[in-house]
């Protein structure tokens, strides 16, 4: 079964995802060059009207910058151009036909509309259309007049007299020919998709040479290892958490816990027994807690400090001794295995001294092990109060003792 | 086979889409949004105005140069044609040219209007002469979409006159009406309320309603001299005004009153006693009454532009004329 699985995934599937991430690349590169969106659009229309009139927002339609040319069909005919805002153009045109411009049929074709403006105020001593103060520019050429625009405001519209000195009210015959032209600074990018595609299909087809050919039970057992690993530092977190917060938790459960405890015990068992369970759990808590020594809420612990600083220290600073005496004994061997014995004895006294100087004022120098049976002894203390506290005090002292005479 | 199947979607989807994208390979032809702007916008910029403006200075310097008043009516009309056209007159028989009639090149403020119809105007304020004479406040009006701004009228400011606060040209005031309500009177009840001001002074009904301005001071005056003059002889004298209400120049400010100008027509008739003549009472006058024959009477016809600005109704302000003009066009024997 898993042979053909294999075989089908790496002889089928993979080599037909290949295909296809290959051809996606291969056409995104045609998009990028050969096939590329020209950056140049240009749009054009016969009109045979006299005056025509860009719709607003058709000037600025493929890109803020547009060259607009119009050629006249009567070589003699002056021909203007001119830029202004689409409510003076239309006083302007006012009682007159045109033809309007409004927008772009496909790429290569603009799209026209013929229409008529109500009606006109007189025109006694009309200006030119050159010289009307209302054009932001204008531009007079003939037969044939281009113009650079460079607007992005939607109010301007462009308007066009293709017979300028002739009467008012004068109609053209002829045939004009308006072209507009735009650079597109911004293209369509339809490379990048492709190589997307591209670039997840080979993703793919890799996955499935690999992962998707293998047994689903073999793969499911490697992610479960996989959880496993992947779970265990949120076990760190959690014993982080439960470091942070027993000394905290502890003395509101030896409050609140023995209550329901004692009620159920009660039944067969006295008081005594009911408080070594609960210094057990206690216990037990503590055990988990303190397998992960290196987080430790300073916070926390200085509280207890505070209260347990007098008898505790004594504790603490006997024990540490000997570790440091163990390792500075093991170094010490390699390095002058010949030295006498005597005097190194009396070199390592004189350390411990001062170790266990030093380590009344910082407690924080503590090996794990002393930090475990530290919080042990902590946590017994805490329920029976004074009997464990005196215990815990000889214990100290016996080993007060012992390391002295050490 | 579950794998597969998937495998078998995503590649349709692939192919459908790389279909599509090479189908269009020029991109969507873009639109014209239909949704054009509503909101009112100016209708010149400022560089228009100044353009506008400089086109009819040019003008007005070749008259002056001239001392020609033929071409002025290409870049100028209304009061201010008539009014330019008899400076012109008088300069060219007195040989100077009024100082009055200087008009700065640079402005203070511009007020543009956002109104898409016609007559528009344009109110411009200009700065103070180089000979330290007053502002001028300059109405350019454009009657219709294939005429160009002309200079209609022009008012000299007070000293110290206080005008109201306009939108900055970039978004453009309104133009108001003749018959604009909200105010403490229309502005065609006002200018015809200060010409009746004018004509009877103080004794006017409607004197309480307008604040104290140089015009009607110096005009009273004027005619208080003139009358002392005219009652030693026994002659005679009167004047009447009557507002051109029906064109009249009106701005909207941003603190809802009206900036109005009007042409205010006004004709002097003195009469000497008996066996006198009468004569041209300045020499302005005397320019335009050349060596017309004197006779016993004389009939000065001026044209008077003021700009007065009406307060927004419940103001407790009165209406105040904060700039004027007067000149005669005619001075006749009859």
């Amino acid at each position: 079964m898993s042979s053909r699985r294999s075989k089908v995934m790496r002889g089928v599937v993979t080599p037909i995802l290949a295909v296809l991430a290959v051809a996606c690349i291969v056409l995104g590169v045609m998009n990028a060059t050969i096939w590329k969106p020209s950056s140049d659009v240009s749009a054009g229309a016969q009109l045979n009207s006299r005056y025509i009139t860009t719709d607003p927002g058709v000037l600025n339609l493929v890109d803020d910058k547009v060259d607009v040319t119009l050629k006249a069909s009567n070589a003699d005919a002056t021909v203007c151009m001119a830029l202004g805002y689409a409510q003076d153009v239309s006083g302007w045109l006012a009682g007159h036909s045109y033809q309007r411009i409004t927008g772009l049929q496909d790429w290569t074709v603009l799209e026209k509309q013929r229409s008529t403006a109500a009606t006109s105020t007189d025109a006694g001593d009309a200006v030119a259309f050159q010289d009307s103060d209302m054009w932001t520019s204008v531009k007079c050429a003939t037969a044939s007049v281009s113009m650079q625009v460079n607007n992005s405001n939607d109010r301007i519209v462009l308007l066009a007299d293709t017979d300028a000195n002739a009467a008012d009210d004068t109609q053209s015959s002829g045939t004009q020919q308006l072209t507009m032209s735009w650079v597109r600074t911004e293209l369509p990018d339809f490379a990048m998709p492709l190589y997307f595609a591209g670039g997840l299909l080979a993703v793919l087809a890799v996955m499935t040479a690999s992962v998707f050919a293998m047994e689903p039970e073999r793969r499911r057992k490697r992610i479960d290892e996989n959880a496993e690993e992947v779970q265990e530092p949120e076990i760190t977190v959690m014993q982080a958490v439960t470091g942070t917060l027993s000394p905290i938790g502890r003395s509101i459960r030896s409050a609140v816990k023995p209550k329901p405890k004692n009620r159920r015990h009660s039944r067969h068992s006295g008081g005594e027994h009911d408080a070594e369970e609960a210094i057990e759990t206690v216990e037990t808590t503590e055990a988990e807690t303190l397998g992960t020594p290196k987080i430790i809420d300073t916070g926390a612990r200085n509280m207890l400090a505070a209260q347990q600083r007098t008898h505790e220290h004594k504790a603490l600073s006997v024990e540490e001794p000997e570790e440091v005496e163990e390792v500075e004994h093991e170094s010490g061997s390699r390095r002058r295995e010949r030295s006498e014995h005597s005097e190194r004895r009396s070199d390592r006294a004189g350390r411990t001294r001062s170790q266990r100087a030093t380590h009344t004022e910082e407690t924080a120098v503590i090996s794990t092990d002393d930090l475990a049976s530290y919080f042990a002894r902590l946590s017994s203390e805490d329920t029976p109060a004074d009997e464990k506290n005196d215990a815990g005090d000889d214990n100290a002292r016996k080993q007060e003792q012992a390391g002295e005479a050490d | 086979m579950r794998m597969r199947k998937t495998t078998t979607v995503l590649c349709a989807v692939l192919a459908s889409s790389m279909a599509v994208t090479l189908a269009a390979c020029e991109g969507q032809v873009p639109q014209v949004s239909t949704a054009t702007s509503t909101s009112q916008a100016p209708d010149l910029t400022q560089s228009q105005e100044k353009t506008i403006r400089g086109k009819i200075l040019d003008v007005l310097n070749q008259a002056n140069a001239a001392k020609d008043p033929s071409k002025l009516s290409t870049r100028v009309t209304g009061p201010q044609l008539q009014i330019r056209t008899s400076e012109l007159n008088v300069a060219k028989a007195t040989g100077t040219l009024d100082a009055k009639t200087t008009i700065p090149s640079e402005i203070m403020q511009t007020v543009i209007p956002t109104d898409s119809g016609w007559p528009r105007s344009v109110f411009t304020i200009t700065t103070t002469t180089e000979d330290q004479q007053s502002k001028r406040l300059l109405v350019l009006d454009q009657d219709s979409a294939r005429d160009n701004y002309k200079l209609w009228g022009v008012a000299r400011l007070f000293p110290g006159a206080q005008l109201p606060k306009f939108q900055v040209p970039s978004i453009g005031s309104q133009m108001g009406q003749a018959d604009d309500s909200g105010l403490e009177t229309t502005p065609a009840q006002a200018v015809e309320h200060y010409a009746d001001v004018l004509q009877n002074g103080s004794s006017s009904k409607y004197a309480g309603d307008f604040a104290a301005d140089y015009f009607r001071q110096d005009l009273a005056k004027l005619t208080e001299n003139v009358q002392a003059g005219m009652a030693a002889n026994n002659g005679t004298q009167q004047q009447t005004f009557s507002a051109e209400a029906d064109d009249i120049k009106v701005m909207r400010s941003s603190d809802g009153g009206d900036l109005v100008v009007v042409q205010i027509n006004s004709v002097w008739t003195r009469a000497a006693g008996e066996g006198r003549e009468s004569l041209p009472a300045s020499d302005a006058e005397k320019a335009l009454f050349g060596s017309t024959k004197a006779t016993s009477t004389i009939k000065a016809t001026y044209v008077n532009v003021v700009a007065m600005y009406i307060p927004a109704a419940g103001s407790d302000a009165k209406i105040q004329a904060v700039g004027a003009e007067r000149q005669p066009i005619k001075v006749e024997a009859v």
